[in-house]
């Protein structure tokens, strides 16, 4: 059977699920001088969904979020964003689209509550009501000058005028870095309440696995520019596991030929290995081929990161 | 975006506060007396030219400001309505510029002030950097045009083909406003180094947008920097502080571009002592009733440095400039200069020897360029004059110049010392010190003139010099070397 992490990228979405999705990208290739940030990505983010958006520093997860909002354009290949080529979105779009920047710019002299109003008389959605409960479940200071605020207490700013006004697609970057782990846990809390009342889609990118594993139910992947993984969350969870074999006769190999196998620590008694299938009958016939006992453990997004950020070099290895 | 909005991101009091007291100096005042205007003409020219430049740059201040934020391009039409308020703030004060020259211009025909208006308030639109010196570079090139002679050459064309001044001033306004509002400049403006506007910055320099500011720019820097940056060792570079200082020269310590690197000192002092020699000369030349001729102008030089007619005459003027505007320039270098632009192995103190060491190797070069430049002053001013060149000259320039060192390390000394005092991180505060400098070094000159010079110029140098070693090993001793100064960071748009 063939492995799913052998498998190549997923290509560009059929029509149907192109149409209905908030973000499409086709054949996305972005160059900064020789460096290449994504090299031809073709994506369809599925609608109404959380997409975790994951990839070490350098993968292109921001380059891949600001061709999405229309901030740069691509160097080769289409991206079309609520439905318009994102090079062209225009009032009636942007005032669907919200996007949390991870270092934003912001008019820095203003109090926060200056710059609320001040983004509030672009939108006739602003929900003021919104609003005052992120201010509050934030705990910020809608008195002071954004220049006197904290790293933290900016990306706050951020979240507010990025979704104060109830985008249909939300798009953050690196959102929750800087809060600390109360504010975290509300601000994923208010995530789901969006999903849950307004069907918005969000696509989070962080690299705080352990808070972003408990909204998103879908996973995008990059690796230096490339995608290698775009499936539901509830997929990726069946088929990543950690199995454990033991044999008491120390006859377990160095390296196990099956292509499933991703990873394996331990000696000749006990092997660890992490594993990715969706056949549920695999592990007992990898047992009893090496008359082991086995336990098997399922992986959590912490743990599954560096096997689907590491696809692409295991592929060529 | 309702007109409150607008209201809130331009800040009208400020906007017509700075916008007057600036137009007042830079045009009436300046006018007046450098331009040799009368009274109705300096308002009438203020009015036409100055102001609307001056006010032009206020608006078009807050539209930077708000398009080189990130937030700008994801705002839903808010380059339409930008714009929309601009063209309508613009509009405003040119109807109340043109109304206020009615007063005072009678040769002005009135298509010719609106185009000029128009013209001038749309023209600051292209200052998108929006760099501190910016701001007097153009009031530096509008004053020659503004004094006599052109001035009435000006007069005369607007009179002459005033529909023609009036279409290339609305032509102009319009290619400005379609440029900076088009898809292509705001989709892109945030990208480049971060702008403030002056109303920001007003009243006195806000120190933490100014940080804010060098923050961001060197997240940017950072972020563009693709090449990997050399290690240094102490084990491959050594343990003196020449050696170090070496390293710290290759590195670039703090600086921004060739302008610190030895033949841009040189060239920029040589460039100081043309500007100075060269002014007295336009503003003489230009000014009403005080033309002289060029001839006239290097018998006049010949003679100060003869030190015969030294009082009153030019080139009195470009020797007392010399210790003024080289304490700036040097007050303005070393402080830049102090934040290291990456991390040496080296302890505080040695850190503060390799800066000293930059500082005299800067200095010197200063001077050197100084020297050169008057050499070829005095070189050409004889050769226009027919005057045989008379080489003791050089030597007596060398005597004038021989007192900026002592002059440049006290004012060092005194940047270093008074490093805490949030005074001196306002533009006054680093006028003063020139003015001071200026006044302490004409007196010092004086001083070097008579007997007495020539027996404390050597300790007075070496007295200057430990001053500010001391202040500068203090100041590394016990402050963030991370952080810029923060009157220096006024003046630095981007950074290493």
């Amino acid at each position: 059977m063939p492995s799913p992490a052998l498998a190549p990228a997923p290509t560009a979405p059929a029509g149907d699920t192109a149409d209905a999705s908030p973000v499409v990208l086709r054949s996305i290739t972005q160059r900064f001088g020789k460096h290449t940030a994504l090299s031809d990505v073709s994506l369809a983010l599925p609608a109404g969904r959380i997409i975790g958006l994951l990839g070490r520093n350098g993968a292109g997860k921001t380059t891949l979020l600001h061709i999405a909002a229309g901030l740069l354009p691509p160097t080769a290949g289409d991206c079309t964003t609520l439905g318009t080529p994102s090079g062209k979105l225009d009032t009636p779009q942007l005032t669907r689209l919200g996007l949390v920047q991870q270092e934003g710019r912001y008019l820095e002299w203003m109090t926060v509550r200056q710059h609320l109003d001040f983004n509030a008389s672009f939108y006739p959605s602003w929900d003021r009501d919104l609003e005052r409960r992120l201010l509050e479940a934030l705990e910020l200071d809608p008195k002071r000058k954004i220049v006197q605020l904290s790293p933290g207490d900016r990306q706050k700013v951020g979240i507010l005028l990025g979704t104060c006004h109830r985008p249909a697609l939300l798009l953050l970057d690196e959102p929750i870095s800087s809060l600390d782990p109360i504010v975290r846990r509300r601000l994923l809390d208010f995530l789901l309440e969006l999903l849950r009342d307004d069907g918005t889609t969000v696509v989070i990118s962080s690299h705080i696995l352990n808070d972003v594993e408990k909204i998103v139910d879908w996973i995008v992947a990059l690796e230096t520019g490339e995608l290698v993984e775009n499936s539901p969350f509830d997929l990726l969870q069946e088929s990543y596991a950690e199995w454990t074999l033991t044999s008491a006769a120390g006859s377990l190999p160095a390296t196990f030929a099956e292509p499933f196998v991703l990873s394996r620590q331990g000696d000749a008694h006990q092997a660890v290995l992490r594993v990715r299938t969706t056949d549920t009958d695999a592990a007992a016939r990898l047992a009893a081929a090496h008359r082991a006992e086995l336990r098997v453990r399922p992986l959590n997004l912490d743990e599954m990161f560096p096997l689907l950020t590491d696809q692409r070099r295991r592929r060529h290895a | 975006m309702p007109l409150r909005a607008y209201f809130i991101l331009l800040r009208p009091v400020r906007t017509l506060l700075l916008g007057l007291i600036n137009s007042g100096c830079c045009g009436v005042l300046f006018l007046r007396y450098c331009g040799d205007c009368s009274l109705l003409e300096a308002l009438a020219f203020t009015c036409v030219i100055v102001a609307p430049l001056i006010f032009g740059d206020l608006l078009a201040g807050p539209a930077h400001e708000l398009m080189n934020r990130s937030v700008f391009p994801l705002i839903p039409g808010a380059r339409h309505q930008l714009r929309r308020w601009h063209l309508f703030g613009t509009s405003s004060l040119a109807a109340l510029l043109l109304a206020t020259s009615s007063f005072f211009v009678s040769e002005f025909p009135f298509a010719a002030r609106l185009g000029l208006i128009a013209a001038g308030l749309t023209l600051p639109l292209l200052n998108t950097r929006r760099v501190g010196w910016s701001y007097f570079v153009l009031l530096l090139l509008i004053a020659p045009l503004l004094t006599a002679a052109p001035r009435e050459s000006f007069v005369a064309a607007c009179q002459a083909v005033p529909w023609a001044i009036f279409s290339l001033g609305l032509l102009c306004a319009g290619l400005c406003v379609r440029h900076i509002f088009s898809a292509s400049f705001a989709g892109n403006y945030w990208k480049t180094p971060y702008v403030v506007s002056v109303q920001t910055l007003a009243p006195f320099y806000d120190t933490t947008m100014i940080q804010r500011r060098r923050e961001d720019n060197e997240r940017q820097a950072i972020a563009k920097r693709s090449r990997p940056e050399r290690e240094w060792r102490v084990a491959s570079v050594g343990t003196s502080v020449r050696d170090w200082a070496r390293v710290v020269r290759h590195a670039r310590f703090g600086g921004t571009s060739w302008i610190w690197s030895g033949p841009g000192i040189v060239a920029f002092g040589a460039l100081l002592v043309f500007i100075n020699g060269a002014l007295p000369f336009v503003f003489g030349y230009f000014g009403r009733g005080n033309a002289i001729s060029l001839q006239e102008y290097c018998g006049m030089l010949i003679a100060g440095a003869h030190g015969t007619e030294l009082a009153g005459s030019p080139g009195r003027f470009a020797f007392t400039s010399f210790p003024s505007t080289s304490i700036m320039v040097t007050m303005f270098a070393a402080s830049v200069a102090a934040v290291p632009t990456r991390h040496f192995p080296l302890s505080r103190r040695r850190l503060a020897d390799c800066f000293f060491a930059e500082i005299l190797r800067f200095g010197a070069l200063g001077c050197l360029g100084f020297a050169l430049a008057y050499a070829v002053e005095i070189v050409g001013a004889a050769i226009v004059t027919r005057t045989p060149i008379e080489y003791f000259l050089f030597a007596r320039a060398l005597s004038h110049i021989r007192i900026l060192p002592t002059v440049v390390l006290l004012g060092i000394a005194v940047v270093f010392a008074t490093v805490r005092c949030r005074w001196m991180a306002s533009f006054g505060g680093y006028l003063l010190w020139a003015a001071v400098g200026g006044a302490l070094g004409g007196l010092a000159m004086a001083i070097t003139e008579s007997i007495l010079g020539a027996y404390i110029w050597l300790p007075g140098l070496a007295l200057s010099a430990w001053l500010a070693r001391t202040a500068i090993r203090r100041y590394y001793a016990t402050h963030d070397l991370n952080r810029l100064m923060p009157w220096a960071a006024r003046f630095v748009g981007r950074t290493a």
